[in-house]
């Protein structure tokens, strides 16, 4: 089935968003926005129909729905507005916005490292360095920003650009086969791997399972070099030491006791990434090394001075006597 | 059906070398010219060498003739040899050798000597040039005597291709020597080019030579003639001399490719003199003198030979009837009397054409260097409608007489040395068996007296009548800038001074003018004294003895009075031919005098008269616009070549160009034109680009995608 | 069953996925067609920052779907390119900024023939 009103959606989305582009009077800014906003409720609206939820998923889409519309109409104020340092503000905005989506995807520590790194960081630099570098209004002799912060550059063909992207991406969404057949299979895989995660650390699993059964001292393998056997109800099962017990007995773990989102962002960061990790960690680094060398001051020395710098004596500073003759 | 022949059989005489300074002498003085020219010699150092470079050669040449004895064959060194087998055919040897009989050192004596008198007229001719193309007219002249000298001394074909070749080349260069003159330029073009058309007759023909008998050498050659000539090819021998005639045909100025000589009077007039008039264009009689025992392979070829010199002096007679320029007229009667001697050596008397030859290189160059003086002397002035009584104007006297002499001996009244010579070529015509070389006799008498009208013209119209003249332009018209003079000949346009010639030029003219009268003696000697003819014997000596009358002789009633003796007019041949071809001159002679100098005027009402009658009125205006032949050659020859020209230039510009080469190379510009301003320059646009194709590909796998799920 | 589990082993809704990748996508061809359409240097790298952004909620969609948190460690690199990229771009920038005078990127289009 072809989405045709998905297509048009788009279409009045992208015809919103190349109005805004283009620098009009206030009236019909407002009329633009409104054709956006309805283009993209129209699209948001497109999608949920196609899903159909059912009531208990309400709560938490609506408010899925109320962040994404606050993120993308930053986005489009970020793209249009003829204020750079607007432009950062609103972009804090898209990544606060979007942070809050990330927090109801169960990705806690990823929203609050954006806002962190991004707003925080990232944004700041962003403004540092537009007020370095940005022309004042006063100094054009304008009161509105500068022409090439105003005028955009062919804003048809990259609007028309992006809604056929839109378009074919979000066709795709409308396609996607039903996969709650296989959903349970990857929460069972999903389950096992968490289980897994706390094997490979110990001291971790230890307090977890002292959180049942406070008599637990130590840890011991299992049969197959594990400390965890994961169960069918996403339960697992240990061996532990007890105090005042010589064998080792074993010991039902609930799946509550699984890490939670952050810690098994951090497991995986450590166990199954930690050369990328070390990677990233080196990249920052050249990256903070290169970004002090381009944008130091550029001096150009004489031999001199150079020589000076490095404490050598000037090249043709006090011949010796009778040296030239 | 081959004739016998004899020729002498030459003899090796390396002690002869000598001989061959007459060669190196002038290529030796053209290297002194060249380097005058590179160190800008400002004097007449150029033209002192070339003289004496000249006249030891022409000393070495008499001395040569003093010593001959019979043919000889001179070896200088080995220039061109190699083999590649063991047989006849097997080897090709061109040596750098002389052959040297009498009818070489008939040609040379009169090469040489007329050059250094020639020379020496120039150095005071081409003065007003010191510095600037001085040394470059004398290395022209240094070349082109070497040039002649080895077509003439050569031992082999070869060799002699090497000067037929030399001497165009010189001829070139000398008739372009005002190369800022765009009429000199194109001439000297026209001249080159129409000597290539001959030049690859005379290739070929050597080429069938060397296929037909393994040799270009003389000797060689004529003993394979000695022994019959047979074919030892399976095509027809007699195409070798058609080929070899039209060689000569374009160095002589024949009819089919006579219209380079008059053009070539942009040379300067030494030039003219030398090369144009008395030495170059005789090499083709040269050498069909020279090769006149395979003239005979064929029995029409000498025929076609005597028809084409026939009609070429008839229609040349003609032009130079009706032209104004006194250069144009005389080049017109040197084609017309270099039509005489082929007519000559077509019915059979090389005697009659060499001696021709001889006796026309002095008294014609005599006449060129008198309208030299006189265009020298008039700033360039050389119409002779604006020439009048110069032999009343004080210092130009010898010119005149000089040109006087001149224009008799061409005019061939009775008793002077060019009436013996025509003569003895017209009764040898008039004597044939042959009816159409009778008719071609008739013809030659009324072209011998259209000959005596125009020359007469010429002379009645300059140096006689009443004084008058017009200075001409010198910077247009004239051949060189005299500095010396040229300030006269425009501001005080109306107290213009000739400029008489000095003693070069007068001495020159006198010597040439007794020279004229010399060459006589030999006709004198043998018509009052019954002496051999001098001439006749160096001629018989050679190779081209066939038809020279004394060893083969057998219709010359100048020796034997036999009782079939041919008869003109019903008198003896002679005779009747001395009254008829008198009366001929005379008659020319008085008709000139009647409309040139007695009632000018009356030349005038008979142009119009003539062109007031529709019958007649073709005849002045062919013969004013020289028969058309320039524009027949253009219309028949330039015209088809230029448009076949255009046309494939039409083709090569818009098909090859247009189509196939600009139209391929427009299918990328087309799609680049597409594609362009997606490739501005600046980064969005290359982002755009990149964001485009990025979702072309993925609507297209997106595409590959649902239709797997549909 | 579901309520024992901590959230990211839930089972997420399909809608909330769909709303979400849907709001990537638009994040994400917002941005570039912000950078398509601006003359401001900086402004063109922030929409490249807001591309970041969509592809950041992709994979965090993606994540959450297949219950996998390789797709969040994914982000956490993504972060760091991004840092790493505004540091270095900016500086670039400041360091174009002082040969020209303007931020506008027009005046750097020398790299066509054209």
């Amino acid at each position: 089935m072809v989405p045709i009103f998905f297509y048009v959606a788009c279409a009045v989305a992208a015809a919103g968003v190349a109005l805004l582009l283009l620098p009009h009077g206030r009236g019909k800014r407002v009329g633009a926005s409104v054709l956006g906003l309805a283009g993209l409720a129209w699209i948001l609206v497109e999608i949920v129909g196609s899903v159909a939820p059912n009531a208990g998923e309400l709560q938490p889409l609506g408010i899925v729905l109320l962040c994404g519309i606050v993120s993308i109409a930053s986005a489009v104020r970020v793209i249009t507005h003829h204020r750079p340092v607007f432009c950062a503000l609103y972009f804090v905005l898209v990544v606060v916005s979007s942070a809050a989506i990330f927090v109801l995807l169960a990705a806690e520590f990823i929203a609050f490292a954006l806002i962190i790194v991004y707003a925080g960081a990232i944004l700041i630099t962003y403004l540092f360095v537009l007020m370095l570098a940005q022309q004042s209004p006063a100094e054009i002799g304008s009161e509105d920003a500068v022409d090439y912060d105003r005028i955009p550059r062919e804003p048809a063909s990259a609007v028309m650009a992006g809604f056929v992207l839109i378009a074919v991406i979000g066709g795709s969404v409308f396609t996607v086969h039903d996969s709650s057949g296989t959903a349970a299979l990857e929460q069972a895989r999903s389950v096992r791997q968490g289980w897994r995660d706390l094997s490979l650390m110990p001291s971790l699993l230890l307090e977890q399972a002292r959180r049942t059964d406070s008599t637990v001292t130590a840890m011991v393998r299992r049969p197959d070099g594990l400390f965890v056997t994961p169960q069918a109800d996403h339960s697992a099962i240990v061996s532990v030491e007890r105090t005042g017990k010589a064998s080792p007995s074993d010991l039902t773990l609930p799946p509550s006791l699984l890490p939670d989102n952050t810690t098994r962002v951090g497991i995986a960061l450590v166990t199954r990434f930690p050369v990328s990790l070390e990677l990233a960690g080196v990249i920052l680094l050249m990256a903070m090394l290169g970004a002090v060398v381009l944008a130091r001051k550029q001096t150009d020395l004489a031999e001199d001075e150079r020589r000076s710098i490095a404490g050598l004596s000037k090249l043709m500073d006090d011949p010796t006597p009778g040296a030239s003759r | 059906m081959t004739p016998e022949c004899s020729i002498p059989q030459a003899v090796i005489a390396p002690e002869l070398a000598w001989v061959g300074l007459a060669m190196l002498l002038p290529l030796l003085s053209a290297c002194a010219c060249a380097l005058c020219a590179a160190l800008r010699v400002k004097g007449k150092a150029p033209a002192i060498i070339t003289i004496i470079a000249l006249a030891s050669s022409f000393l070495i040449i008499v001395k040569a003739y003093l010593a001959s004895t019979g043919p000889v064959e001179v070896p200088i060194f080995q220039w061109i040899t190699f083999a590649w087998g063991e047989g006849s055919f097997q080897s090709f040897t061109a040596d750098c050798a002389m052959y040297i009989d009498s009818l070489t050192l008939f040609w040379m004596l009169f090469v040489t000597g007329l050059g250094t008198l020639i020379t020496v007229y120039a150095s005071e001719y081409m003065e007003g040039d010191c510095g600037h193309g001085y040394a470059r007219f004398f290395f022209g002249i240094s070349v082109f005597l070497f040039s002649m000298s080895a077509l003439v001394l050569a031992d082999n074909l070869v060799m002699l291709y090497l000067g037929w070749e030399g001497v165009g080349l010189a001829s070139y260069l000398l008739i372009g020597y005002n190369y800022d003159r765009p009429s000199a330029v194109s001439a000297a073009k026209k001249a080159f080019i129409m000597n290539r058309i001959g030049d690859l007759g005379l290739a070929l023909g050597i080429f069938m030579l060397w296929s037909n008998y393994g040799t270009l050498q003389y000797s060689e050659l004529f003993a394979a003639m000695n022994q019959g000539g047979q074919s030892s090819v399976d095509w027809d021998l007699s195409v070798i001399p058609f080929l070899l005639m039209l060689g000569a045909f374009g160095k002589s100025a024949q009819l089919p490719l006579f219209t380079w000589l008059p053009d070539a009077m942009e040379g300067p007039t030494p030039v003219s003199a030398l090369i144009h008039a008395a030495t170059m264009v005789t090499a083709g009689v040269y050498l069909i003198a020279r090769l006149y025992p395979f003239f005979e392979l064929h029995p029409e070829a000498l025929a076609t030979v005597a028809w084409v010199g026939g009609s070429t002096a008839l229609i040349a007679a003609t032009i130079g009837m009706a032209q104004y320029d006194i250069k144009r007229v005389f080049a017109y009667s040197t084609i017309s009397q270099l039509g005489y001697m082929f007519l000559g050596l077509g019915v059979g008397t090389t005697f009659g054409a060499c001696y021709h030859t001889l006796t026309h290189a002095f008294f014609k160059a005599l006449l060129f260097l008198t309208a030299g003086a006189v265009m020298h002397g008039f700033a360039g002035q050389l119409d002779l409608r604006k020439l009048s009584g110069l032999r009343h104007i004080p210092g130009w006297r010898i010119v005149s007489w000089t040109m006087f002499v001149g224009c008799v001996w061409l005019s061939a009244f009775p008793y002077t040395a060019a009436f013996f010579s025509k003569d003895a070529i017209l009764l040898q015509a008039l004597t044939s068996e042959r009816a159409d070389f009778r008719f071609l006799g008739w013809m030659g008498l009324f072209t011998a007296a259209l000959t005596a009208y125009y020359t007469f013209r010429v002379w009645f119209r300059v140096c006689a009548g009443p004084v008058h003249f017009e200075p001409g332009s010198e910077g247009q018209h004239d051949e060189h800038d005299e500095p010396t003079h040229a300030p006269a000949s425009k501001a005080s346009h109306g107290a213009f001074q000739p400029h008489a010639p000095r003693w070069a030029i007068k001495g020159v003219l006198l010597i040439l003018a007794v020279g004229a009268l010399a060459v006589g003696l030999p006709a004198y000697n043998h018509v009052f004294a019954h002496e051999t003819n001098w001439a006749q014997q160096m001629i018989a000596g050679s190779s081209a003895y066939q038809g020279a009358g004394l060893a083969a002789n057998s219709h010359d009633p100048h020796l034997e009075h036999d009782a079939h003796q041919p008869t003109v007019l019903g008198m003896d041949a002679h005779t009747g031919l001395t009254v008829v071809g008198s009366s001929a001159a005379i008659g020319g002679i008085l008709v000139a005098w009647f409309f040139h100098l007695r009632s000018r005027s009356a030349a005038d009402q008979l142009r119009r008269a003539l062109l007031s009658r529709w019958w007649i009125r073709w005849l002045p205006i062919c013969m004013e616009n020289k028969w058309y032949v320039d524009e027949i050659y253009h219309a028949c020859f330039q015209l088809p070549l230029w448009i076949s020209g255009q046309i494939l230039n039409f083709g090569d510009r818009h098909f090859l160009d247009g189509v196939l080469v600009d139209g391929l190379a427009k299918i990328p510009m087309g799609l680049a034109r597409v594609f362009r301003p997606l490739y501005g320059g600046a980064l969005q646009g290359y982002a755009v680009t990149m964001a485009g194709g990025i979702t072309l590909v993925l609507a297209w796998v997106t595409w590959i995608w649902l239709r797997g799920f549909n | 069953m579901n309520d024992a589990l901590a959230s990211g082993f839930t089972i997420a809704s399909n809608a909330q996925l769909s709303v979400a990748l849907m709001i990537s996508a638009l994040l994400f061809t917002i941005g570039l067609v912000g950078f398509l359409c601006r003359r401001n240097m900086i402004i063109m790298f922030l929409c490249t920052e807001l591309m970041f952004q969509g592809a950041a909620l992709a994979m965090v969609a993606f994540a959450r779907m297949h219950m996998d948190v390789s797709g969040q460690v994914f982000v956490i690199f993504i972060l760091t390119v991004a840092a790493a990229e505004a540091a270095l771009a900016l500086a670039l920038v400041v360091l174009l900024y002082r040969r020209r005078e303007t931020l506008s990127a027009e005046v750097w289009s020398q790299l066509g023939e054209s």
